[in-house]
């Protein structure tokens, strides 16, 4: 029996995705695209702030008036968001997604330039309370998991082909990929990093055989107020988008750590580069002026 | 104050990515997958068949093991195996004086045929993070009755990167020798205290301590004691023994090397009647193409004698212990082996189909042992096992 590629393209999370692995048979790859699709769906259901059915969508409508419930998977994720506030000095912060009301990413214009102190007062991530068991949010607050769980969909997918004997693959849910495991050959896959400058064009292919690669800019979703280009991460001290970085790249071992630390580098704005340049991982940044600082290795092997 | 620097270059040097990968690992889905046991997930079962033969046309022993696993539910595992061996052939009975001073083996005849039957069973339940294990068995031959009980519990912690084990277990055995008006009563009981650690992705360490006691009737009766001028008395031992054991076990990965894994084991053995013993293990696990593996394996083993062990006595020698059972004497052995595994991921119906066939040999020599305390070469010999087996998950 010998091992065939299968190639899974399918829309969640409101991006395209993709599974690509080898499989001794049909049936093995469909059996466990299967069970890898429904984990997608099951997290989107559960943390997508756009379907009302999800838990967040019920802890975000409560905000003020009561607690709800949570699991221990919910819990696990708001303990490692919390690390990503500490590690970022509270620019990280999963309750920022309300000071989007100020601006129109669709138009790419200021909404309302008068709202955005209002809005700052609305984020907060140590004014959350949680347990083991349920969630408090203070009135006017709302959570927002869309910068975790779209990585973390990644990593625990790369894991599910794993359990089930996948050796030789890789995940990719919007742009954000994880590899696990070289081609059969022993060949590395190649992974295109998208140009930020160009965004329809590629500026280098990585090889990857282990590891993740995400992304974090502002290709599409941007606005420009008095001549100044801002990306739609928004920095919960000032209200505003940050404008000193277009876009990040970062290799790391887990999609979940290599999409916290895009974003994390992002807010960081003027200080981006020499942030990631401690982190010890290959990277790629963007600057506004459209500068490369270009730290990926030729060939990656965490 | 240069501490303190160093102190603060030692901090810094953690990262942000570091800690955040620490971090992430306690989400669910992204739990490093453990090599220790875990309870079975799906249906098991397993065949082996072996034969054992020693040369000159020693023992040989044949080997049908049947083991099979089933899940009850998220938590449990119920496992069950059946064991028979077949014994045939002489063994060494006692060791006379020879005419030129040295010892020669005198054997049984060649038609000792004996039946062993075994039964044992286990239920295993894993309430995150504690996995406890109770078992029991039970196996006869003619002369021999063995009961036992054992019970293990296993905690994992540290992101499941650490195992700590406990184990133990108590055997009680009557033996009634064919022939002999005798019967006899022994107990044992041995406990173990385990420690495994993946020390990075490639990297396990295991170590382990047990202890072991032993009471009642120690000796074979199957054996004598040529007393020069005097003539056989029975195999006579202590009828305590304690026991300590070592055991440190490294497994490292090669992932550039198609996921192989080096396995390396070192164990100390020591007792109360004065046998050390030094076990030095190495084997490669070789991944090759399409769900073959190859697993070469070498074994060295030195030991030296019992303190009341002598190929055989004289008239004179005023003795209560006495034994000249070669697995009591001063002896080294060298072994080495292969295995051949095929596995078949989700063939048919089945969730994995597994043929394993594998070769041993075994070469005992007095003069292998490490200090030599040895009573010469009259005891050597040479064996060989080869194994078959096949394992269903579904």
């Amino acid at each position: 029996m010998t091992l065939a590629l299968f190639d899974v393209a399918f829309k969640a999370m409101g991006s395209p995705c993709r599974f690509q692995f080898y499989a001794h048979s049909p049936a093995q790859a469909r059996n466990v695209s299967d069970l890898a699709l429904a984990c997608v769906q099951r997290l989107e259901r559960k943390y997508s702030r756009y379907r009302s059915d999800s838990l967040v969508s019920r802890i975000n409508d409560q905000a003020g008036s009561g607690i709800v419930p949570i699991d221990q998977e919910t819990k696990a994720l708001l303990e490692y968001a919390r690390q990503c506030y500490q590690e970022s000095g509270g620019l990280f912060d999963i309750t920022s997604g309300v000071l989007a009301e100020a601006f129109d990413f669709q138009q790419g214009r200021v909404r309302d330039l008068a709202a955005i102190d209002r809005l700052c007062a609305r984020v907060g991530f140590d004014r959350i309370t949680y347990d083991a068991g349920c969630i408090t949010v203070p009135a006017g607050m709302a959570l927002d998991f869309g910068g975790i769980v779209k990585e973390y969909a990644v990593d625990t997918v790369a894991g599910l082909f794993q359990q089930h004997g996948i050796e030789h693959g890789l995940v990719e849910l919007g742009g954000d990929i994880r590899v696990f495991g070289a081609q059969p050959d022993g060949r590395a896959w190649p992974i295109a990093v998208r140009n930020p400058n160009r965004p329809d064009t590629i500026y280098r292919r990585i090889q990857v055989s282990q590891g993740a690669v995400a992304s974090s800019g502002d290709y599409e979703r941007f606005i420009e107020h008095d001549g100044v280009r801002y990306s739609h991460v928004l920095n919960p001290k000032t209200g505003w988008p940050v404008s000193s970085v277009k876009a990040v790249t970062v290799v790391a071992e887990h999609c979940l750590v290599a999409g916290s630390l895009t974003t994390i580098a992002m807010l960081k704005d003027a200080a981006a580069p020499a942030w990631l340049k401690a982190q010890n991982l290959p990277f790629l940044c963007c600057l506004a002026d459209g500068r490369m600082v270009d730290h990926l290795n030729p060939a990656i092997n965490l | 104050m240069v501490a303190v620097e160093a102190v603060v270059a030692v901090t810094k040097r953690v990262t942000a990515a570091a800690r955040l990968s620490a971090a992430a690992l306690a989400l669910p889905g992204l739990m490093p997958s453990a090599e220790a046991g875990r309870v079975e997930e799906s249906y098991q079962a397993d065949f082996q068949y072996g034969h054992y033969a020693e040369s000159d046309q020693r023992m040989s022993v044949d080997i049908y093991q049947l083991h099979g696993a089933v899940p009850i539910g998220e938590a449990m595992t119920v496992s069950a195996n059946l064991v028979r061996d077949v014994v045939s052939g002489a063994s060494p009975m006692f060791n006379i004086k020879q005419r030129d001073g040295k010892p020669g083996q005198v054997l049984t005849g060649a038609s000792i045929r004996d039946q062993r039957d075994a039964a044992s069973g286990s239920l295993s339940y894993a309430f995150d993070p504690v996995t406890a294990t109770l078992g029991g068995g039970y196996s006869a031959e003619d002369d021999y009755i063995s009961r036992y009980v054992t019970g293990q519990l296993s905690y994992e912690f540290n992101h499941k990167l650490s195992t700590l084990t406990l184990a133990g277990s108590v055997a009680f055995d009557q033996i009634e020798p064919t022939g002999l008006n005798l019967k006899e009563n022994k107990s044992n009981q041995q406990y173990l205290l385990g420690w495994s650690q993946v020390i990075d992705k490639n990297t396990l360490l295991k170590l382990n301590a047990t202890f072991g006691y032993q009471e009642g009737f120690l000796s074979d009766p199957y054996k004598s004691v040529f007393f020069d001028g005097r003539g056989l008395l029975a195999d006579t031992r202590p009828t305590r023994r304690y026991q300590w054991a070592w055991l440190g076990q490294l497994v490292r990965y090669f992932k550039p090397l198609n996921q192989a894994a080096w396995h390396l084991d070192y164990r100390f053995y020591t007792d109360s009647w004065d046998i050390d013993s030094h076990t030095l293990e190495m084997s490669w696990h070789q991944p090759l193409f399409e769900g073959w593996m190859l697993v070469p394996r070498l074994r060295y083993y030195s030991q030296n004698q019992a303190e009341f062990y002598q190929a055989f006595f004289s008239a004179d020698d005023s003795v209560n212990r006495f034994s000249s059972d070669y697995r009591m004497a001063g002896f080294g052995a060298l072994s080495g082996g292969v295995k051949l595994t095929r596995e078949w991921l989700a063939p048919g119906s089945l969730d994995s189909l597994k043929l394993q066939v594998g070769f041993d040999y075994y070469d005992r020599k007095a003069a292998y042992q490490l200090a030599g305390d040895n009573a010469g070469d009259f005891a050597d010999y040479h064996a060989y096992t080869v194994t078959a087996s096949v394992q269903v998950r579904f």
